[in-house]
């Protein structure tokens, strides 16, 4: 009865049904959910892509080698996670900053670019009032922007606790939870920058 | 009464509160499970008395009892408070007291993350009565089509709408990652999937329609709010935009929706007929694969709800195609249950008189859906009242009757007494013989041309004496529901006691006692079949192990460690109600809600969830 | 015990013959009749609905005969002994897989062909544009140059093809016994067809909820034979009849009033507005309002007098100066005046 005695309390490692931790779980779930948010912008953007009936359009006004850079700064901070929760699982303490550092440290860089475009855009005369180019875009990509924001809170804040409270490898689900957010929001922007920037390098169809 | 600071401090005394703070507070799942219902409750009665007014204007032509305005705001606050303020609560009622009694589990996965679901629901019905207050409901219909939502042609009303529909999202989607969590990874040891109780099963299938569902409302209200608040062009055809988009959005939630409010009720029958039938469910394994392959579909059929929008022949006759299939493996369920009834000894008492009256009016429900799945036949019945009917024969004939069926099989369990027999079977006649004569007619009058959501008709339109019978049938209904409601505040005080088993049960929740204690299991039960509680009394029925259920006895129930206590959950929900309120209001001054949500979440997150140092 | 269920039974008949009773009404009575049709497509739908009746009808008996007999048969006797713990039986459920499936083929097939059937217009067929506005409907004719309001003509069997448009919020056009609903969408071409059977006065609707008076947004599609069409096609080309007497007294309030900024009526120079229905020849319509109305004085005057009390949210209480400001609030005589220079515009 010994296995059966130990059950579920919120925040603990116990062992459970599928042998999955309960908020790795709870994570991937709504990761799940987040896929059908994102997916109804983006279905809007493309239902929209050529609705617009006043510029600038989208080849206008994108910048594609910009937009890359950030998109590479992104992914790197990817890697850089994953470094992270690899040092803290370790209990190499200061490597596990380090990148954990770095990965909020991008994440902030990535959100950087995104003000700056939104500043430039807003300049060149697209608001998310001008037309439904305006509108898709600038929601789609805010949207996405919150959630990194969101994700860089979070690791910022697990930094704090790492130097207040410690994060013993026993408690590295903490830093590996906000590593699936932290991911799941990169392969979004994958998806975004490839609907948005590269497919406005086509020609528009009629 | 020990205090919130002795936790923090690392005692290992719990955190407990008693009286409303032991309400506000609570993390156990019985307690928010009452809380869910009796709020739920309320509400629907509520919804009841809108739709009173809404009948007794409809009585006779060209009545005068409100005003246009007050009535189009009357049946927008009638679906919407029945859709999301009374059936999925009790819904959701259920799901709380009971899944975890039925898989054998102490609590939910998240039980603070559970009291922050119920507490965000309350605060988004709220906010979407809110109108009440500044007498500005909204008025454009639940389904809310664009741009009768858009600033030219409706009021605030529509901002209640939009920022109550966004806060109950956060509360259904943080419930339905919960119980699935829940379900999935705390069952019981040796409760596999197919030894599930069906309830669960289909709790678990409401759980994934709604975390995939949900999110594309919520991308829906998002841009209805953005055009609003922020003229941006998502659906003005003056820039562009495409009016028919909103309702891809909100069907492509709405039509999962239906499942979710339907398949709890056939979950609970799938428990309660074999109860009463004494013999197990017939085909377990088709009854659930027919409600996964239903939800599967239910992401399929969106469209036949805009049979009439001008989407292409090719569309239309693929969607109908689709919105046909579901009716086979709805014909499953219902022989399935019928089955289950063959050759049994039925106990006719109430749960089981609401379960039958729900397979006889659920198919006529089935039936006239069947009817205007085909689009042509749909270009005759839409908007009309045959519609109306055909709703109501689902949600009334089905969910609501499912949903009795559960309050008076679980009563016992949920109080520990008996409802009364004589009572209960008063409100079940009252309440089919009620619907049938409100709901019935209106199959003839939306035949006889009928539109839905008129506040007047003429006479001579054939409609008078059908609208007449209609108005009185609610009056038959609600007759019934005040016998339900002396029946359960009578019983929950001084009804007869109960004992742990009234019914003579088949699974887990019937082999603790009544009510149950905080921590449901002295020992966790271990299952070695389907209907564990059945087979442990029956040994000579099966080749079955009998089930090994809590032998409590020989246990220090002082020892099993419940989580804490916490107000955390509740003052995050009022940050998120407050946020989405002020945005009425003025966006800066919701950020103040913000920032009470993120002070909660991290003290949630900083709080011990369960006594330390065991 | 058989007693009881007999009369479940004959409740159950019961039901059938009074839905029938009510279903089989015809128009004379029951103006908006969903199973009385008067044009091809209507017919063909009604073919189909035929099927479907007859096919939910069977089951609905099967089922609920099947369900009053084993609830009878099973209920619990004190001698019960215990049931027999049957599981399931595969054979069986795969059947019931079956049966349905072969319900619904055969209820899908004629679907099919019905939706590709009445899917486009014949060629050449008459064009009609029906433009939805809270809470009028505008028509025009554009081969033949008619532009009028909430009254639509049309030829007897003569193919139809009406599109449909919206300046506002959507809509919806239904003329139950001549064609099923179509929704009218803002920036969408919707089209109809039709080709109508028999002569008559029919009944329309806007049946998509479109605001506070959605109850009140109606019109009359009248069906002439080929003299009479013409007849009305020429009298609505024709510009609007030069008034006399009171009636002239009518146009000069109707002008200084400004009624003409939101109604058109052809020939008078100061009515050239495009927000309201078009008056050019109201005179000779049914009804007015939109239906709501009959074109008589006493309800001409009612109507000018609160249009509110017909139509709650209208633009005209909104927007026209004689509702808003009592320098211009109309006399009783200014009233009986705009209703003579109305019933003039035949």
């Amino acid at each position: 009865m010994q296995d059966i005695e130990v059950e579920h309390q919120e925040s603990t490692d116990h062992a459970n049904t599928l042998g999955v931790d309960m908020r790795k779980f709870l994570m991937w779930v709504f990761l799940g959910s987040d896929c059908l948010f994102f997916g109804a912008f983006i279905a809007t953007y493309l239902l929209y892509r050529n609705s617009s009936i006043v510029g600038p359009y989208p080849h206008e006004i994108l910048d594609i080698p910009v937009t890359s850079a950030s998109t590479f700064i992104l992914l790197t901070s990817s890697l850089a996670m994953v470094l992270s929760l690899a040092a803290f699982q370790r209990g190499n303490t200061s490597a596990a900053r380090f990148w954990l550092f770095a990965t909020a440290f991008l994440g902030s860089t990535f959100l950087g670019f995104q003000v700056f475009e939104f500043y430039h855009f807003a300049h060149e005369g697209l608001t998310p009032k001008t037309n439904l180019f305006g509108a898709t875009f600038f929601t789609l990509t805010g949207f996405h922007g919150a959630h990194v924001a969101l994700g860089v809170i979070w690791l910022f804040s697990l930094l704090g606790v790492s130097y207040t409270r410690g994060i013993p490898p026993e408690k590295s689900m903490n830093v590996e939870l906000a590593g699936l957010y932290w991911h799941f929001v990169d392969i979004v922007w994958v998806v975004i920058f490839t609907v948005i920037y590269l497919l406005s390098s086509l020609p528009p169809s009629s | 009464m020990a205090t919130h600071s002795t936790a923090i401090k690392g005692v290992t005394e719990r955190a407990t509160y008693t009286g409303l703070m032991g309400w506000i507070t609570t993390v156990d799942h019985k307690r928010i499970g009452i809380l869910y219902g009796c709020t739920a409750m309320f509400f629907f009665l509520v919804g009841g008395l809108e739709a009173t007014v809404v009948r007794m204007q409809l009585y006779s032509p060209g009545m005068d009892l409100v005003s246009p305005g007050m009535y189009n705001s009357l049946f927008t606050m009638h679906a919407l408070t029945m859709i999301f303020l009374a059936i999925m609560p009790l819904g959701a009622a259920f799901f709380n007291f009971i899944i975890p009694l039925q898989i054998g589990a102490r609590d939910v996965a998240f039980p603070r993350l559970n009291a922050f679901s119920y507490w965000v629901f309350l605060f988004g019905a709220l906010i979407l009565n809110g109108g009440w207050l500044f007498n500005t409901l909204p008025n454009v219909g639940w389904f809310a089509y664009a741009p009768l939502t858009a600033t030219e042609y409706s009021g605030a009303g529509t901002d209640f709408f939009i920022c109550g529909l966004q806060v109950l999202g956060v509360s259904s989607l943080a419930a339905a990652c919960n119980f699935i969590v829940t379900i999935l990874n705390m069952r019981a040891p040796g409760m596999t999937l197919m030894r599930m109780p069906v309830f669960t099963w289909m709790t678990l299938i409401i759980s994934l329609l709604l975390v995939f569902a949900f999110p594309v409302l919520t991308v829906g209200l998002i841009e209805l709010m953005f055009m609003r608040f922020y003229e941006m062009p998502f659906f003005n055809s003056n820039q562009g935009g495409d009016p028919i988009l909103w309702q891809h959005l909100f069907w492509i939630f709405g039509h999962p929706e239906v499942y979710i409010l339907i398949l709890p009720a056939m979950g609970i029958i799938s428990d309660i007929i074999p109860t009463f039938a004494r013999k197990p469910l017939f085909g377990y394994g088709f009854v659930v694969g027919s409600g996964v392959a239903i939800a599967f579909l239910s992401f399929a059929v969106w469209a036949h709800h805009m049979f009439t929008t001008g989407l292409s022949a090719l569309a239309v006759s693929v969607f109908s195609g689709a919105t046909m299939l579901i009716a086979i493996p709805t014909g499953v369920k219902v022989l399935n249950w019928m089955a289950t009834l063959w050759g049994g000894s039925l106990d006719l008492r109430t749960p089981m008189l609401w379960s039958i009256g729900f397979i006889a009016t659920f198919v006529v429900g089935g039936l006239s859906g069947v009817m205007h799945a085909s689009p042509p036949v749909d270009t005759q019945q839409q908007d009309t009242y045959f519609i109306v009917a055909h709703i109501h024969y689902v949600l009334f004939g089905g969910s609501i009757m499912g949903i009795f069926a559960g309050i008076y099989y679980w009563f016992p369990k949920v109080t520990g007494r008996m409802m009364n027999e004589t009572l209960g079977k008063w409100h079940f006649w009252l309440s089919f013989i009620g619907m049938n004569v409100t709901f019935g007619p209106m199959h003839i009058v939306g035949i006889l041309g009928m539109p839905r959501r008129i506040y007047t008709y003429p006479s001579g339109m054939g409609w008078d004496f059908l609208n007449q019978i209609e108005t009185i049938g609610v009056f038959i209904i609600i007759a019934g529901m005040l016998f339900f409601l002396q029946n359960a505040f009578r019983s929950w005080k001084n009804g007869e006691i109960a004992g742990d088993d009234p019914w003579d049960g088949r699974t887990l929740e019937w082999t603790i006692p009544s009510p149950p204690p905080e921590y449901n299991f002295a020992t966790i039960p271990v299952v070695h079949s389907r209907e564990p509680l059945w087979d442990s009394k029956h040994p000579e029925l099966g080749d079955h192990l009998p089930s090994v259920t809590g032998a409590s006895d020989d246990v220090d129930t002082e020892s099993i460690h419940m989580p804490n206590a916490s107000y955390w959950p509740a003052i995050t929900a009022i940050g998120v109600g407050l946020g989405a309120a002020l945005l009425m209001v003025n966006p800066i001054l919701s950020i103040s809600g913000v920032i009470i949500s993120i002070v909660g979440v991290y003290a949630w997150s900083f709080e011990p969830a369960a006594p330390e140092g065991h | 015990m058989v007693s009881s269920k007999r009369s479940v039974l004959v409740v159950l008949l019961g039901i059938l013959l009074a839905t029938f009773t009510f279903a089989c009404g015809n128009s004379e009575t029951i103006p908006l009749h969903t199973m009385d049709p008067k044009s091809d497509v209507t017919r063909d739908i009604q073919g189909l609905y035929i099927i479907l009746f007859w096919a939910a009808t069977a089951v609905f008996f099967a089922v609920m005969i099947g369900l009053v007999y084993i609830t009878f048969k099973f209920k619990r006797k004190p001698t019960d002994s215990m049931p027999p713990q049957t599981h399931g039986n595969r054979p069986l459920e795969i059947l019931w897989t079956i049966l349905p499936s072969v319900i619904l083929i055969v209820i899908l097939i004629p679907t099919w062909q019905v939706i590709y059937k009445t899917a486009n217009a014949p060629e050449g067929s008459m064009q009609i544009t029906v433009t939805g506005n809270q809470w009028w409907w505008e028509i025009e004719y554009p081969e033949l140059g008619v532009k009028t309001s909430n009254e639509v003509h049309v030829p007897i069997d003569v193919p139809v093809e009406v599109t449909l448009l919206s300046n506002d919020v959507i809509h919806a056009f239904w003329v139950p016994q001549i064609t099923g609903k179509k929704d009218m969408v803002p920036g969408l071409e919707n089209k109809i067809w039709f080709t109508a059977e028999q002569l008559g006065t029919y009944y329309g609707v806007c049946v998509e909820f479109c605001g506070d008076s959605h109850a009140n947004m109606k019109f009359e599609l009248i069906v002439d034979s080929a003299e009479d069409f013409e007849a009305w096609k020429t009298n609505e080309l024709a510009k609007a009849i030069e008034p006399e007497g009171l009636a002239a007294e009518g146009m000069e309030i109707f002008n200084s009033k400004g009624c003409g900024g939101c109604h058109t009526i052809e020939g008078n120079p100061y009515a050239l507005g495009i927000q309201a229905p078009i008056l050019t020849h109201i005179g000779s319509r049914n009804k007015i309002a939109a239906g709501m109305l009959e074109n008589n004085a006493n309800d001409i005057a009612n109507w000018i007098r609160n249009p509110e009390e017909t139509k709650p949210g209208n633009l005209m209480t909104a927007n026209g100066v004689m509702y808003n400001d009592n320098n211009y609030a109309l006399s009783e005589n200014d009233i009986q005046a705009l209703v003579a220079y109305i019933q003039s515009l035949k």
